[in-house]
């Protein structure tokens, strides 16, 4: 997949595993990486402009068996972009499959 | 530059931070030696998450590219170097919690490894270091702190006396004994203002105490670990606290 295409759409990833329920770096980034090829490492970046942008938060939890946890979970305002940004996929990749198949100005 | 161990790329990526004077680079730390933990913890090898990660400049590089050229000069001041936290200077590290704790160990992976274990120049160091500045350090500070309960006390107690003495007056001056004109009532908010202050100065008490319990509890463990090679006390409020921001 291109690097250029799977960046535009990382973040839309984020986004929607974050709506779904708070992950900590290392389970989320195994989300991804398991439906993708990806380098890991580039998504902490981009988790980093999520943060600073007021779309995500996190926050540390203690653990009884290990070192304490950094969990992120989405903002109010994570939660509109998510929902912009899924509409915008949903009809952008609508109008790339129908010219995909053929079956543009065929109604 | 791609490494193999968790202890180089650590350190690999902290000196590409700092050399490209990227913000927030403890925090950026953190979430990769975490991410090491997740990875040790699901029984991946150090070398698997180092490759699955990538190549450290690259990981800098998205950093750059993601904020966009947006480093500010204030940012720019606070490079990475300065916010490792040195063994050193434990009272720098007095109120800053957990997160500073944590940022520690996650920017300094070596110097943890350093601790593990009693040294002789260590001990000898941390003794040194307690007789010549942690004890008079401590006991200035704590005098300081009797002094601080000393005056909240005579200013909550004053502000009480005045404010009961005002009250008394003005049972004397409505049962007709004598004249006391407004002097009841502005006695009464003198009474009231001494004793918010003394409010006040109780917070401030209760705030420099319980800095004054992690400043000891951060020399305690600071001995601990020359002697026994890790912390023997937790600093008050580190369970569930939430990042600074």
């Amino acid at each position: 997949m291109q690097t250029q295409l799977k960046r535009g759409t990382l973040e839309l990833c984020v986004l929607t595993i974050l709506c779904r329920c708070d992950r900590y770096g290392y389970e989320l980034v195994n989300i991804i990486s398991d439906c993708m090829h990806i380098t890991e490492g580039t998504i902490y970046p981009l988790m980093k402009r999520l943060k600073d942008a007021g779309s995500i938060d996190s926050y540390i939890v203690e653990s009884q068996e290990g070192p304490p946890r950094k969990y992120y979970r989405i903002t109010e305002s994570g939660r509109k972009i998510q929902k912009e940004q899924e509409s915008e996929w949903r009809s952008f990749s609508e109008a790339i499959n129908k010219l995909i198949n053929g079956e543009e100005g065929s109604k | 530059m791609t490494y193999t161990t968790r202890a180089d790329f650590m350190s690999g990526l902290r000196e590409a931070l700092g050399r490209n004077n990227i913000p927030d680079a403890r925090d950026i730390l953190i979430d990769f030696d975490q991410h090491f933990d997740g990875g040790a913890a699901a029984g991946e090898s150090e070398a698997d998450v180092c490759a699955k990660l990538g190549d450290v400049d690259e990981i800098v590089k998205q950093y750059i590219s993601e904020t966009d050229g947006r480093f500010t000069e204030a940012q720019k001041e606070t490079p990475v170097q300065e916010t490792v936290i040195t063994d050193n200077e434990p009272e720098k590290n007095m109120n800053t919690g957990d997160f500073a704790q944590t940022a520690k160990e996650a920017s300094a992976p070596e110097i943890k490894n350093e601790r593990s274990g009693p040294s002789a120049g260590g001990i000898v160091g941390v003794i040194f270091m307690d007789i010549f500045l942690f004890s008079w350090t401590l006991i200035t500070l704590l005098s300081l702190i009797i002094s601080l309960y000393a005056v909240t006390i005579a200013f909550a107690a004053s502000g009480i006396a005045i404010f009961v003495g005002a009250i008394m007056i003005a049972a004397v001056g409505a049962a007709g004994f004598i004249s006391t004109g407004f002097a009841p009532i502005s006695l009464i908010f003198c009474g009231i203002m001494m004793c918010a202050f003394g409010g006040m100065l109780v917070i401030a008490s209760i705030a420099a105490t319980r800095g004054f319990i992690n400043l000891i509890i951060a020399v305690i463990n600071l001995n601990a670990r020359r002697f026994t090679g890790h912390n023997v006390c937790r600093k008050i409020g580190r369970k569930y606290r939430e990042e600074r921001d």
